[in-house]
C-alpha cells in the first residue's frame, strides 16, 4: 500500500471495482489513461504526469495467473520503456506485416504438455545395422 | 659555512634519535591554522539502548511497559503507509536498452530466407561453447545449418555471437522472460530459435531502428 493520500485519492478516480482490482493484482491503487489493448486482452496504462520513474506505465493483465509474457512483442517493449509510441502507432513494432510472423501470441508455456521439448534437428549419424546374409550354396 | 657546520653537527649529532622515531619528516598540523580543536570530531550520536543518563525508575518503566515494541511497531506502520520506492515487477517493468542481450533468435530475410549461413563464427567466438552447429548442402544447392543448438543453461549472454555474425542471423533479442520450470526446456534448436526470431521480429526491428545511429 502507498500513502494514505494517494490510495484513497486514486480510489476516487478509479472507482471503488477497479481500485479493488488494483489492489488484489497490483497492490497500489493507480490511475491513468488506457494506451490500448492487446489482441489477447491485456490493458496498458500511462501516467506520465503524477507516478514516479519506472512506475508510470503498467499493464492489467486479462489472465488472473498473470505472467509477464503474456504482455504481446511490441507491447513488451513499450512497457520496458525502450520506445516513446505506443505499438498501436508505431510502424514498426506492427506485428502481422509478414507472412511468416506467428498468427497468434503465445507466453512462455512451461511444464506442462505444450512446453518445447528439444529434439535433434538432424539426421542420425549411425543407424541400427539390419545383417543380410546371403544363402550358402547347396552343393 | 656556518650552515654547512651546523647541518653536518646535526647529521653526526642525530642519527639515533632518527631511528627511534622512525620518521624524519617535520611535524605537520591537519589544518593551516594548526591541529582542530578538541570539539572537531562530532560526539557519538545517542544510540536507542544507551540508559546511562536514565534513571532506574525510567528503565524499568520502559522495559515493563514495552515502549520499545511499541516504538517498533511505529516503525512499522510509517513504512506501510510510505509512498513505495520499488517497481511492482510485473505489472511495472524497469528499462531495457536497445542494445539489451537476451533471448536468442534467429532471424529470417523479409522473404521468408533463413538469414544463417553456417560460417560457425558464433560457434567458434562462443566463450562458453553453447552453440553447436552443423551444415550441409541443401537441395537447392546453398549452405545451411541442419542443426543449430544453443544451451541457454550454458550461455553467460556475452553477445559475441551477434557481433560475430556477418549476416545479422542470430541476434540477443530484448526479451528476458522465458524462465522455464525444467532444465530441459532450455536447450533450445533451430527451430525454437527461428520461431523467437519470428515472434520478436518487431521488437528487433525497433532495436536495430534505434540503434541505427550509432552503427
Amino acid at each position: 500500500m502507498s500513502t494514505i493520500t494517494r490510495t484513497f485519492r486514486n480510489l476516487w478516480r478509479v472507482g471503488i471495482r477497479d481500485a479493488a482490482h488494483q489492489m488484489q493484482y497490483i497492490g497500489d491503487t493507480k490511475a491513468g489513461t488506457l494506451i490500448g489493448i492487446d489482441r489477447y486482452g491485456n490493458k496498458y496504462y500511462e501516467n506520465l504526469q503524477e507516478e514516479l520513474p519506472l512506475r508510470t506505465r503498467w499493464v492489467d493483465y486479462k489472465q488472473k495467473e498473470y505472467d509477464p509474457s503474456q504482455i504481446e512483442p511490441g507491447w513488451h517493449l513499450w512497457m520496458s520503456y525502450a520506445v516513446d509510441k505506443p505499438p498501436t502507432e508505431d510502424p514498426v513494432l506492427q506485428r502481422r506485416q509478414r507472412e511468416w510472423e506467428p498468427v497468434e501470441h503465445r507466453p512462455t508455456l512451461t511444464l506442462g504438455r505444450s512446453a518445447f521439448k528439444t529434439y535433434s534437428t538432424t539426421k542420425n549419424k549411425y543407424f541400427p545395422w539390419t545383417p543380410v546374409a546371403k544363402s550358402r550354396a547347396q552343393a | 659555512m656556518a650552515t654547512i657546520r651546523s647541518i653536518t653537527k646535526r647529521a653526526v649529532a642525530r642519527p639515533a634519535i632518527h631511528a627511534v622515531r622512525f620518521s624524519t619528516s617535520a611535524k605537520c598540523a591537519a589544518t593551516p591554522f594548526g591541529p582542530p580543536s578538541s570539539k572537531f570530531r562530532l560526539p557519538q550520536p545517542k544510540r536507542w539502548d544507551d540508559s546511562s543518563n536514565e534513571s532506574a525508575m525510567d528503565r524499568a518503566g520502559n522495559f515493563f511497559l514495552l515502549t520499545e515494541m511499541a516504538r517498533g511497531m511505529y516503525t512499522v506502520i510509517e513504512q506501510y503507509f510510505r509512498a513505495p520506492y520499488t517497481i511492482f515487477y510485473p505489472f511495472e517493468k524497469g528499462p531495457i536498452s536497445p542494445r539489451f542481450r537476451g533471448e536468442h533468435a534467429l532471424r529470417r530475410y523479409p522473404t521468408g530466407e533463413e538469414r544463417c549461413i553456417a560460417c560457425k563464427l558464433c560457434e567458434a567466438i562462443c566463450p562458453a561453447q553453447a552453440i553447436t552447429i552443423e551444415a550441409e548442402e541443401r537441395a537447392d544447392g546453398s549452405r545451411r545449418t541442419t542443426r543449430y543448438d544453443i544451451d541457454m543453461t550454458k550461455c553467460i549472454y556475452c553477445g559475441f555471437c551477434q557481433e560475430s555474425c556477418p549476416v545479422d542471423a542470430i541476434v540477443e533479442g530484448p526479451n528476458a522472460e522465458y524462465a522455464t520450470e525444467t532444465r530441459e526446456e532450455l536447450l533450445y534448436n533451430k527451430e525454437k530459435l527461428l520461431a523467437n526470431g519470428d515472434k520478436w521480429e518487431p521488437e528487433l526491428a525497433a532495436a536495430a531502428r534505434a540503434d541505427a545511429p550509432y552503427r
